[in-house]
């Protein structure tokens, strides 16, 4: 086990200079174009005087040169201070918390509709193989890759809440922990689970089919194990193997759905402060919710090599 | 009897016989499809593949309608005069006082779809719609494959030191989700056509560096690549002549279903109001106004063809080309060929 | 009775290409504690027979016809009692059914004296019209026939006959043969590399069925497990028990895989090349330790390979396959000092021998054919040096070659080639030459195959 401990101390270790990456392109795309987002403000507020646009331009360093910009920009993140909202003067981390539950929520919903539905699918139909079953299950996989995810928030706005009237159109303003809000997630949990389920579903399908053409099954089988047992004991841990390895993929997955989902469904989350900020180019947000996410993404990456090691003893971490 | 085995000899059983003497029978042993090279072997598998065909028919006459909705010119120069859509997609009809439609008026035979905010003809709109979301996956999808080729070509036939820094970066873009990335792109260089092919290519190649990769990690160690080295062929022609070509197989399959991905999130962005100038008649940047008239809930009647239509046409071009992804997929997955035939004994 | 008879076995696999008949028409018994080889080239069938008795044959592939019966008291006694309503009494029928009738509502059916006395001797005669004794009630029941004209239920499998009883298994239930699967009847694969589920250890792959079939606890069956480690050579089988499959070298999987096959003590071995992937120190170690554990355990083998040096030393009888059909059947001694049909010659050839003083290895020329499409008349005509043109147009049917009668199960060879029906003119000119002791030179006692005209 200690092995797996160094593993994941060595892969820790590794996110900071990727951290520090995605930093760096986030940072470049935002300030190697033209306009700051005081111009923005000005955009917004002609009357705005000189003076007091110099004092702002001074009191965020708009004025200094990029890679000054940057040097102050990291250290204070190296300390856990991501600077404020240039509009409001509100502190970016004060914004991430307050936004981070309802994505988090979101995603989770969406996660786990996505692998309850699509394990046991994607198993049914490798064993269903090219029976009226799988292709049923592969159709409707197909749909689920195909559909843009807004278009879907659309049209189950438009079928479920407004022709059939079982939700409201907003969500409500009730906490989170309301056990009410499970059903207001339902809509656009649906709506950002229904990619990565029926991507899952297809890995599923696809590596339960593979396993099932190797001989160990056909062993498994020749001690007289009954069908269950070989699928559910010999075949299915095998090819969840193959499944972890998209678990960091379908996270991504996830997150940028969230982006586009809350959106769609007014939900206060991370994702739809993303786009205000993107519009308003509210430099300190965009870098902290790009950091966030990579960090997520990569700590997912992480857990799903974990996950690996412990599936498949052939993986050895030291 | 194991000592013995040795001791026993044959004489008399000639192989010669066989092939010199003139065949018995007009059998022949029919492995022509054994011959046939991977390539033209996939290509007969798709075309025998009906969904993936069905994939095509849809992808290639929503690509004609996008094409011939409206004439094209370039510079002042008509090069397509045809004109297949009945209406001006541009124009707002209740201006002109002979015109019974208004904004959002319900389709009538006349206007298929109806109408939309500005009562243009929807119809109209969601035939050349495709134009800036197809012609962007696939130049998108043709520059993203092109250059993540090279650049894991070159991290995976150098090793070392090159591969670790050029993966390094891989795994930095890997940390972002495309959309993301493309959003910030796309607010930073405003809106506009070349500004999201260059959002979505910018770091799209990230994926098919990591395949390419991969693959000629594990076709390098073949022979015909040692003796092209040994040969003294230089290191440009051992990648692009001998290894590249070898490795393609998946790269083709991720391109082809890489152009859904990038319509999808084209139209994502034209509806988070960030992809074309507002107006212009792309299909995510058509549903972007719609939203607001669902959220304006019941009472009063809701325009649902506004939303129908255009992400409908979205779909439908994204599951064909899909099909057409897994038609390419099963096509060039080699590996079910000659299993069976030999009955398996 | 036989510890297990195949009669009629066809098999078949639909693919794109058309249907492959893989195995056709295939006979063969083994008995209690026999070692059994079934030789040929890929292709040929071998692995479809033996997944066959285990019913194991996967889609695309469908066992179409045939009977393949298990005689073991024990098992019998078993299942009977899991199945009570699905025995059949042959002495019973006798009583109520009168033969003749039989063949007379079969005849009625269109059914044809071969199809009932399993003879192409019978081949075109009405079944009426058969001679008296010809064939006998229990004939009636193994191909088929009695559930047909519903004297027996469909799945009536399990068959006494006095004081035979025996399972059909093509007629038994699923969970019937379930039962047997790794009990009474257990395989040992090929490569066992991938036979072995990575992802359990060693020793649950090998306790697993002990604790299905044989209701042991976890700690009786990982005794027992470490016993059979212990067994087949493998050494600190304590340890080693809950080692993963890739930390065994080859061989040692190999003994692995064959400890969890005798795990149940089963009544038949199938060996389906057992050592092809393993290199020859290890193959020949593999082989004596199998051959060991074969007469401890006191259970039957069907070894299938593609190498009759391996036959050889294992075999106490063998039967050659091409093209999913058998092609000659002989006690292995005879077999190699007298083959009687050139593809078994050519098989012998093709052996590489130490001290060969030959330039070159006479191999078989081209290719096992496509199944889909067999090549008319005798199926190895295209590669075979003797094949004249009556070759091409006849088939020729597996008979004894010193008589050229039909051969049945009780013949002790026999030969699918035209030569010992007298059908080729110029006859099998190949020589088979025991060397001499000490010296070489070309042996005195040099056998010729008999019943036919040989040309110098
Ligand atoms: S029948 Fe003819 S072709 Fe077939 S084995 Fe005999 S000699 Fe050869």
């Amino acid at each position: 086990m200690s092995g797996l401990r160094r593993f994941v101390l060595k892969r820790l270790l590794l996110t900071i200079p990727i951290l520090w990456g995605v930093s760096v392109i986030t940072f470049g795309l935002v300030y190697l174009t033209p306009g700051d987002p005081i111009d923005i403000m000005v955009g917004l507020d002609p009357d705005m005087s000189p003076t007091r646009e110099a004092t702002l331009r001074a009191k965020h360093g708009f004025d200094e040169p990029v890679w000054k910009q940057y040097w102050l920009w990291i250290s204070d993140a190296a300390t856990g201070d991501f600077g404020e909202v240039i509009q409001t003067g509100r502190p970016v981390s004060d914004l991430i918390i307050d936004r981070l539950p309802p994505t988090i929520a979101l995603g989770l919903f969406g996660w786990v509709f996505g692998l309850v539905i699509a394990i046991p699918t994607g198993i049914y139909a490798a064993v269903k193989k090219d029976q009226l079953g799988d292709t049923v299950s592969r159709f409707i996989a197909l749909f689920g890759i195909s559909v843009p995810n807004f278009w879907l928030g659309l049209m189950l706005i438009l079928v479920g809440a407004l022709q059939l009237g079982w939700w409201p159109v907003l969500p409500p303003r009730v906490p989170l922990t309301d056990p009410e809000m499970l059903w207001y997630l339902v809509l656009p949990g649906l709506t950002i689970g229904s990619a990565s389920a029926a991507t899952l579903m297809r890995i599923m399908r696809s590596s339960m089919a593979e396993e099932m053409n190797k001989d160990y099954v056909t062993a498994a089988r020749a001690k007289g194990l009954p069908e269950r047992t070989v699928i559910l004991k010999h075949v299915l841990r095998n090819s969840l193997i193959s499944v972890t390895t998209v678990a960091a993929f379908l996270t991504a997955n996830i997150l940028a759905g969230s982006v586009v989902v809350e959106t769609v469904f007014s939900w206060p989350g991370l994702g739809r402060e993303f786009i205000q900020a993107a519009t308003a180019r509210e430099v300190n947000v965009i870098m902290a919710i790009t950091l966030f996410i990579g960090a997520a993404i990569i700590i997912m990456n992480l857990v799903a090599d974990i996950v690996y090691a412990v599936l498949d003893p052939r993986i050895r971490y030291d | 009897m194991a000592t013995e085995r040795g001791r026993i000899q044959i004489s008399g059983f000639d192989p010669d016989r066989v092939t010199e003497r003139e065949s018995l029978s007009d059998w022949s042993d029919d492995s022509s499809t054994e011959t046939m090279s991977r390539w033209k072997r996939a290509g007969v598998r798709f075309v025998h593949n009906y969904s993936a065909m069905f994939g095509v028919l849809i992808v290639v006459l929503m690509s004609l309608a996008a094409i011939f909705a409206r004439p094209i010119s370039i510079e002042g120069f008509t090069v397509q005069p045809f004109s297949l859509a009945p209406y001006d997609p541009e124009t707002i009809l209740y201006l002109d006082p002979s015109s019974d439609v208004g904004i959002y008026s319900a389709p009538t035979p006349d206007h298929p779809m109806g109408t939309d905010q500005n009562g243009r003809d929807l119809f109209s709109r969601v035939l050349i719609g495709g134009r800036y979301s197809i012609s962007i996956g696939f130049i998108v999808v043709g520059l993203t494959a092109s250059f993540g080729m090279v650049y894991g070509a070159i991290a995976g036939y150098y090793g070392g030191w090159v591969d670790e820094i050029l993966m390094r970066i891989v795994d930095t873009i890997f940390a972002f989700p495309g959309l993301v990335l493309a959003l910030v792109i796309v607010t930073m260089l405003g809106k506009g056509y070349w500004e999201l092919i260059l959002a979505f290519s910018l770091f799209g190649w990230a994926g098919y560096a990591r395949i390419i990769r991969g693959e000629i990690l594990q076709v390098k160690q073949q022979e015909y690549v040692t003796a092209a080295k040994a040969l003294g062929a230089g290191d440009f022609s051992v990648i692009f002549r001998h290894i590249v070509p070898n490795a393609m197989a998946p790269l083709i399959v991720q391109a082809s279903l890489s152009i859904g991905t990038v319509v999808i999130g084209v139209a994502a962005l034209g509806f988070l109001g960030l992809g074309m100038p507002p107006g212009t008649a792309e299909w995510g940047t058509m549903l972007d106004s719609t939203r607001q008239t669902l959220i304006q809930g019941p009472g009063g009647s809701i325009p649902w063809w506004a939303t129908v239509y255009p992400g409908g046409a979205i779909f439908l071009f994204v599951m064909s080309m899909n099909m057409i992804g897994d038609g390419v997929n099963d096509a060039l997955d080699a590996q079910e060929v000659g299993n069976v035939r030999q009955g398996g004994g | 009775m036989s510890l297990i008879e195949v009669e009629g076995l066809s098999v078949e696999f639909y693919t794109q290409g058309g249907t492959v008949t893989a195995v056709d028409d295939l006979s063969y018994h083994i008995e209690p504690g026999e070692k059994f080889g079934v030789v040929g080239e890929s292709g040929a069938g071998k692995s479809v027979t033996a997944l066959s008795l285990m019913r194991l044959i996967d889609d695309p592939g469908r066992i179409v016809s045939g009977s393949i019966r298990f005689s073991d008291a024990e098992t019998t006694r078993r299942l009977e009692d899991q199945y009570p309503n699905k025995t059949v009494d042959v002495q019973t029928l006798r009583a109520e059914h009168d033969l003749d009738e039989i063949a007379r509502r079969l005849e009625q059916q269109g059914c044809d004296g071969s199809d009932l006395t399993g003879n192409d001797r019978h081949f075109d005669v009405a079944p009426t019209e058969l001679p008296a004794g010809a064939f006998d009630m229990q004939d009636v029941v193994n191909r088929g026939h009695a559930a047909d004209l519903g004297i027996i239920e469909d799945d009536d499998f399990i068959v006494h006959d006095g004081s035979e009883q025996y399972l059909e298994l093509l007629r038994a239930p699923e969970a019937a043969v379930r039962s047997l699967r790794g009990n009474d009847i257990a395989m040992i694969f090929q490569d066992a590399q991938t036979a072995l589920n990575p992802v359990y250890t060693v020793g649950e792959q090998i306790a697993e069925p002990m604790r299905h079939h044989l209701d042991y606890s976890d700690e009786e069956a990982k005794e027992r497990t470490i016993q059979l480690l212990d067994e087949v050579g493998i050494p600190e089988a304590e340890t080693r028990y809950s080692d993963y499959p890739h930390e065994f070298s080859g061989g040692m999987q190999q003994r692995a895989v064959i400890a969890m096959a005798l795990s149940c003590d089963p009544d038949l071995l199938i060996a389906d090349e057992p050592t092809t992937a393993l290199d020859v120190t290890i193959e020949a170690q593999i082989l004596e330790q199998l051959e060991e554990l074969a007469d401890e355990f006191d259970v039957a083998i069907q070894l299938v390979t593609h190498d009759l040096g391996v036959i050889a030393e294992v075999c106490d009888r063998v039967m050659v396959m091409y093209a999913g059909k058998p092609v000659e059947k002989a006690p292995v001694e005879e077999l190699y000092y007298d083959p009687k049909h050139p593809y078994t010659v050519g098989l012998m050839s093709s052996i590489p021998r130490v001290g060969d003083d030959r330039d070159r290895l006479m191999t078989i020329p081209g290719t096992m054919p496509d199944l889909v499409e067999l090549p008319p008349g005798c199926s190895f005509h295209p590669r075979c040096p003797y094949a004249e043109e009556s070759c091409a147009e006849k088939e020729p049917a597996l008979v004894d070659p010193e008589t050229g009668e039909v051969a049945t199960e009780s013949s002790r060879r026999g030969a699918a080639c035209l030569e010992y029906t007298g059908d080729l003119e110029e006859g099998l000119d190949y020589e088979v030459q025991v060397a001499g002791e000490p010296g070489d030179g070309p042996d005195p006692s040099s056998v010729q195959p008999n019943g036919g005209d040989v040309d110098g």
